[in-house]
């Protein structure tokens, strides 16, 4: 269990050490956000196999720039929505209609692989950060900041109690397996009894935090306003990548109205 | 007239454990204190109320002539102007660090004093170079060491230009380099237009830094000031 949690945690965490600000795209975070939910939101719309299938290139010509680490991170997470989909619309190849399975897939392909390169790029801060650019209530932004904060720390937290329980039940698990079925029967249940009492610890120890935490923020002043810092205005390129934008939506419109004819 | 007053301070916790029992002390402008005493004799409890985080059940309290209850913190304006004088740094930082990078750890206190964007821009950059953050700016406070937390909760405090600083255990918990270093940094701060408490346990620092001791015994009462 120690392993799992570590697993979740280093999810959080590895995009942070694993992104290389240098190879980094220098459009505001606002700005690719916004382009990701367009992309989506057109490719799910779209009935013309043109665009879907242009989009589709553009994102793997996007993939193809990464370095190799990144590639493999980003298909390792693609593999099983990509997988889970087709295997539940694949009924509808045998019904007469290989075509759903196809588009489907290739539609939920995309829209994942859009978020996953937009991952690669932005932090976490980044990406709640723009939430703020984006004019989204700061109660939102905060608990948004405050719940991956708050992961990490009970995360780690969880962890440390489970390996001071693990340590101290080496000398009696020893015991327990000496005796085969009882001695597994006896480590479950012995198992069980600790993770409630870890789950519990944990809860607790979130709530005295999240006071602590909300007496730091009366210390400095907090009112309900919930501002991220940002230094860096509009400039040309953000505005370049806006215009990707545009074109997407005039070439939706021009493939949905040859669809039309 | 003393910045801070405090007239026969009591306090209790709601489950009836006797926190200060009876206290009267003053503090004034320019001058550093260094609260000791042992372990539950109630110097955190002591800098919560000096905070406007706890209010004394009987006694006084009074700011700069103005008595702080909390009736008086409930009022927004009143509330604002009284935190922004008072900086509090927390034994464990870690409670204290609550935004997602250390820009906006040190900007969180200046954009709630109403700060435009430009002298918001300009205080984050003094106080990262002041308290040397450069290589940690856009990191998230959780994966900082001991002593950068540490660093970083001194600049989000500072930044706000408090003319009080409470600090709760500054050095502990750091390593022999690192409390060499707040310990440098604090006798830098101290200035006849600031206040500084500090509570310790380490004698040898509150020798170094402190201008003014003050003992607090078990019974929750202060032994001896200066």
């Amino acid at each position: 269990m120690n392993l799992q949690l570590m697993k979740i945690l280093s999810r959080l965490l590895e995009t942070e050490a694993g992104r290389d600000e240098d190879r980094k795209l220098p459009v505001l975070p606002w700005v690719r956000i916004l382009l990701a939910v367009l992309t989506i939101f057109l490719c799910a719309l779209s009935r013309n196999a043109v665009f879907t299938y242009g989009v589709l290139a553009v994102e793997l010509l996007h993939l193809s720039l990464l370095t190799t680490g990144q590639v493999g991170r980003v298909m390792k997470r693609l593999a099983l929505p990509v997988l889970f989909t087709a295997l539940i619309t694949l009924p509808a190849v045998f019904l007469g209609s290989p075509a759903t399975c196809l588009t489907v897939t290739l539609k939920v392909t995309e829209s994942v692989l859009v978020l996953l390169l937009m991952n690669e790029d932005l932090s976490w801060k980044e990406i709640t950060g723009a939430f703020g650019a984006l004019h989204f209530p700061d109660l939102f932004v905060l608990v948004l900041d405050q719940t991956v904060r708050f992961l990490v720390l009970l995360g780690r937290y969880s962890d440390e109690i489970l390996e001071a329980v693990t340590l101290r039940m080496v000398g009696g698990l020893q015991e327990r397996i000496s005796k085969e079925d009882e001695g597994r029967r006896l480590s479950h249940h012995a198992r069980q009894h600790n993770f409630g009492g870890i789950l519990g610890t944990t809860f607790l120890r979130a709530r005295r935090m999240s006071a602590a935490s909300y007496e730091a923020m009366e210390c400095r002043g907090f009112d309900g306003t919930y501002r991220t810092y940002r230094k860096r205005t509009f400039h040309w390129y953000d505005g370049a990548y806006l215009g990707i934008g545009a074109v997407l939506i005039i070439l939706f419109a021009f493939c949905e109205r040859a669809m039309g004819k | 007239m003393s910045l801070i007053e405090l007239s026969d301070v009591k306090f209790s916790y709601p489950d009836g454990t006797p926190a200060l029992g009876g206290i009267s002390v003053s503090f004034d402008l320019g001058k550093c204190y260094c609260l000791q005493g042992p372990n539950g004799c109630g110097k955190s409890t002591l800098f919560r109320i000096l905070n406007g985080l706890s209010f004394p059940d009987s006694g006084t309290y009074r700011f700069d002539g103005t008595e702080i209850t909390a009736g008086y913190l409930k009022n927004k304006n009143n509330a604002h102007a009284f935190h922004r004088q008072i900086g509090f740094i927390f034994q464990n930082s870690e409670v204290q660090l609550f935004t997602s990078s250390v820009e906006d750890e040190i900007a969180f206190g200046l954009y709630q004093m109403g700060l435009s964007d430009g002298v918001v821009s300009e205080r984050v950059e003094k106080y990262i170079t002041l308290l040397n953050l450069q290589d940690f700016r856009n990191r998230a406070p959780w994966v900082l060491s001991g002593g950068e937390k540490k660093r970083c909760a001194l600049a989000a405090v500072l930044a706000m230009e408090p003319r009080v600083l409470i600090l709760d255990e500054p050095i502990a918990m750091l390593d022999d380099e690192g409390q060499e270093w707040i310990t440098r940094f604090l006798e830098g701060l101290k200035s006849p237009d600031r206040l500084i408490i500090i509570a310790t346990h380490n004698h040898a620092f509150a020798d170094r830094i402190g201008d003014v001791r003050i003992s607090m015994t078990k019974d929750h009462v202060i032994s001896g000031n200066g």
